[in-house]
């Protein structure tokens, strides 16, 4: 897990929820060249720790650096703007309106990210023409292009999910959030997203953290896991030392069990 | 095929509002005519913050400080009418720019409940402020509007400068929507969190539709100011607002023209029937309730869904 | 001065107490802004009128009775009117300003827009050595904190009381518990207008009646319930002490309309600090 530059350091990461503590003290770093996984039986904070890198929570205490910048704090579009994109559960955002467009505004919607830039036109032309020319090329690599002209609304779930991790691609992020990329998928879809986020990674170099419950996926998937339970971090490694960490063992286990 | 449907009844629509009372020439119906374009043009600025997914009990409260501003300014400073109808705009937008970022912190139920309070510190200011806007009785001799030189006292050239207006911000509405703004405000309303993360700056653009909404408010305040002559607090309160509201319901809150049609329908209501007030208010009510069980896309989305498309946006 | 504001403060802090426990038990359990909740207030202040004035009956049997009676209204208008919008706070919200506008137009039209008056059934006023205390607040403050301190039973000791805030919940939960919410729900939304009906019922005396007096109380409920957190029950109540006193001291000191003020700008203040009120969830 060493490399010279981590491109997300997280220090001391803490939030709670009226006296709940969420997210208490975590601390990692994700070295560049990584399909990091978090895991943890449900209320560990996976959630939380992801809306606290997106933007969407503020902690109370603790930094976030990406790429050497702290972005502790700063808005979700910002965060977006810095590179790291997030990939939603459901993508389909505009009615009416076709995959290929979906994947060619979420390409340019950045370059409208606050109101003054709706006024700097010709920069917003360039921007949309090499978001056209983008989710062309996106189209091939997510192999959505028999539906490219179809309602977004109208695509399979697991069409729908690519989707989504297309439209977080089509923002040209060095990071990916990937928020339960399997759940509810069936398991020949699951193994195509497997093989997409795997592309995603090695064919076009983008890192990826996700959130999964499909624990099967994520010690095929990930190189490295990181597990949390009740807020903390308790193993942290490659796939094959966490799976025999005492400690993950029985927060998994226990907690399976009990629930 | 609906979309071109639509524009083509949109116009008609807004030249038949202008000739019709033109023709018949009766000061009542241009009267009704002037009423009608004023309350439109609120019920626009509760639509565009619809149009986001939130409902705002502030706009009578800026439709208020436009027509205080807007008759102060040409009544006591001298400022001429253009400028003072601008400023009746401009102001309300600065006053919601300011204090749109923190109401704006808010969603839903709370933003309501934040603007409805906004709004009665608006109005109460009005009422205790007597020095400068003259407390319960109001503000009285708000001279004409005139464009140019030119007085606009006859209600028929009143009626055009309302028309023209609402036409105008009707146009600019809909070119802004369905440009690129109409593709963020669209998401903000759909899906907010993931907007944001493809770098979209939600709260700001928010803010922008509030501060235009606060815009468009103040010019229906000026209209009003300077059409009455007179004005008082009790005009610009919760209920004015509500009113805007149940023009959206009725006319079809997802349509451009649903807020104008609305108008069309209920607002000349009050004038032909003013011993029935009372019995008016009632009637609304039930209206609104059946229209909420019933016909959830208003009037104008029963119309469009029989001309045979889905109620397109 | 002190102790008459103090008492000043006691009687408004009850009066928000028991606006804004119904208000937010409402939004808690079904997540309806009732914008007619004013109007409830209105009902019961009139059931207050016609029963004492035309009917001529005691007045301190009237107050029970009007409270009743905005109940009712508050059941019939849950099952007839709210039903459908369950989960739709924007539609159920515009609802309830189509049953304000109903309350409003049926008032005027039955008993006009004219303010009304009920004769003061309690006068004179309490004096300990330079102490004057008018027996009239003193009973709406009294009386308001024992509405309050029975709800609060009802809400804590009663099998009722674990229904209602296990469906604030999880409707599953409530099940379990053997009630259904289609049981409980009305019977909360009539609880919440009991609260309010009560509240009109009890200041009438000191405010006159007109069919637009709903809109300060619904403005004191909103006030009170976004500062506590909307759907807290404790945070209502604590809300409503802050309130009141900061009212009653300002309204001594300077003016009513500028305790309106300071208590708008202290929401605010709090809110940007805390966007979900001081005991709301987030």
């Amino acid at each position: 897990m060493t490399s010279a530059v981590s491109q997300l350091s997280v220090r001391d990461l803490l939030r709670s929820f009226g006296g709940i503590i969420a997210v208490n003290n975590i601390s990692f770093d994700l070295a560049a060249g990584h399909i990091t996984g978090l895991i943890g039986p449900n209320g560990a904070g996976k959630t939380t720790v992801f809306n606290l890198l997106a933007g969407s929570l503020v902690p109370d205490s603790g930094t976030v650096q990406f790429e050497g910048q702290p972005i502790n704090g700063l808005s979700a579009s910002t965060i977006a703007r810095r590179g790291i994109a997030r990939c939603f559960q459901s993508a389909t955002v505009f009615r009416n309106v076709t995959v290929r467009e979906h994947i060619v505004r979420a390409g340019y919607l950045k370059a409208i990210g606050r109101p003054v830039d709706l006024l700097r036109r010709r920069r917003l032309a360039d921007h949309k023409k090499a978001a056209r020319d983008r989710a062309e090329e996106l189209l091939d690599f997510l192999d959505l292009r028999h539906a490219a002209d179809r309602d977004a609304a109208t695509l399979a779930y697991g069409h729908q999910k690519i989707l989504g991790v297309g439209m977080a691609l089509a923002t040209q992020p060095r990071l990916l959030l990937a928020d339960e990329p399997a759940a509810g998928l069936n398991p020949v879809e699951t193994t195509e997203m497997t093989e997409l986020l795997r592309r995603v990674r090695y064919d076009r170099g983008i890192d990826i953290l996700l959130v999964e419950h499909d624990l099967r996926l994520v010690m095929k998937l990930c190189d490295r896991i990181i597990a949390l339970n009740a807020g903390a971090v308790i193993a942290d490694g490659p796939p094959d030392v966490v799976r025999n960490d005492e400690a993950f063992i029985t927060a998994y286990l226990g907690a399976d069990h009990a629930s | 095929m609906i979309r071109r449907w639509s524009f083509v009844f949109s116009v008609a629509t807004l030249i038949g509002y202008l000739l019709i009372p033109l023709l018949i020439n009766q000061i009542f119906y241009t009267h009704l005519a002037i009423l009608i374009g004023i309350h439109a043009i609120l019920a626009v600025s509760v639509y565009l913050m619809l149009k986001i997914g939130q409902l705002s009990l502030a706009q009578a409260g800026f439709m208020g400080i436009g027509a205080y501003a807007s008759a102060l300014l040409t009544r006591d400073a001298g400022v001429p009418f253009e400028l003072a109808f601008f400023l009746a705009g401009a102001i309300p937008a600065l006053i919601a720019g300011v204090v749109g970022p923190l109401l704006m912190r808010t969603k839903g139920v709370h933003f309501v409940l934040l603007t409805f309070a906004f709004g009665e510190v608006i109005v109460l200011i009005f009422v205790e402020w007597t020095s400068l806007f003259g407390g319960n009785n109001g503000i009285s001799a708000i001279p004409p509007a005139s464009i140019l030189g030119l007085q606009l006292i006859a209600p028929s050239s009143f009626l055009i400068l309302t028309a023209i207006l609402l036409s105008i911000i009707l146009l600019c509405c809909h070119v802004a929507f369905a440009g690129d703004l109409g593709v963020v405000v669209e998401g903000l309303e759909r899906n907010e969190a993931l907007q944001s993360s493809l770098g979209v700056n939600a709260l700001a653009y928010r803010c922008l539709i509030f501060s235009g909404s606060a815009f468009i408010a103040g010019l229906s305040g000026s209209l009003y100011a300077h059409y009455l002559s007179f004005i008082s607090p009790e005009a610009f309160g919760f209920w004015t607002t509500v009113n805007a509201l149940i023009l959206n319901v009725i006319g079809g809150a997802q349509f451009l023209m649903g807020p104008f049609l609305g108008a069309l329908l209920l607002a000349p209501l009050p004038e032909i029937f003013r011993e029935w007030v009372h019995y008016q208010r009632v009637l609304y009510g039930v209206a609104l309730l059946l229209l909420m069980r019933g016909l959830p896309q208003g009037f104008l989305g029963l119309i469009l869904s029989r001309l045979g498309g889905r109620g397109n946006r | 001065m002190l102790v008459q504001t103090l008492v000043i403060a006691a009687t408004s802090s009850a009066y928000m107490m028991l606006l804004a426990l119904g208000f937010t038990l409402i939004f808690g359990l079904m997540r309806i802004v009732n914008f007619a909740h004013g109007e409830f207030v209105m009902l019961g202040a009139y059931a207050v009128y016609v029963l004492t004035v035309p009917c001529g009956l005691n007045y301190f049997v009237a107050i029970p009775l009007a409270g009743l009676f905005a109940g009712l209204c508050g059941v019939v208008a849950e099952r007839l009117i709210f039903r459908p919008f369950l989960g739709d706070e924007l539609g159920a919200m515009i609802t309830s300003l189509a049953l304000a506008i109903i309350l409003q137009g049926a008032v005027m039209i039955v008993f006009t827009v004219d303010q009304l008056s009920v004769p003061r059934p309690i006068s004179g006023v309490l004096h300990f050595g330079s102490i004057y205390l008018p027996n009239d607040q003193i009973f709406v403050a009294g009386s308001s904190f024992l509405v309050v301190i029975a709800f609060h039973f009802l809400v804590h000791h009663t099998r009722l009381g674990l229904a209602l805030r296990a469906v604030a919940q999880d409707t599953e939960i409530a099940r379990a518990y053997g009630m259904a919410p289609s049981v409980i729900l009305p019977l909360a939304f009539g609880i919440g207008c009991v609260l309010a009906g009560l509240a009109g019922a009890l200041t009438v005396p000191l405010y006159a009646v007109n069919p637009f007096m709903g809109e300060a109380a619904l403005l004191k409920a909103f006030i009170v319930v976004v500062l506590g957190g909307l759907g807290s029950l404790p945070g209502a109540m604590i809300a409503a002490v802050i309130l009141g006193t900061t009212d009653a001291v300002i309204s001594v000191w300077f003016s009513a309309t500028m305790a309106t003020l300071v208590s708008f700008v202290l929401v605010v203040i709090i809110l940007i600090v805390k966007p979900s009120g001081l005991w709301g969830r987030a």
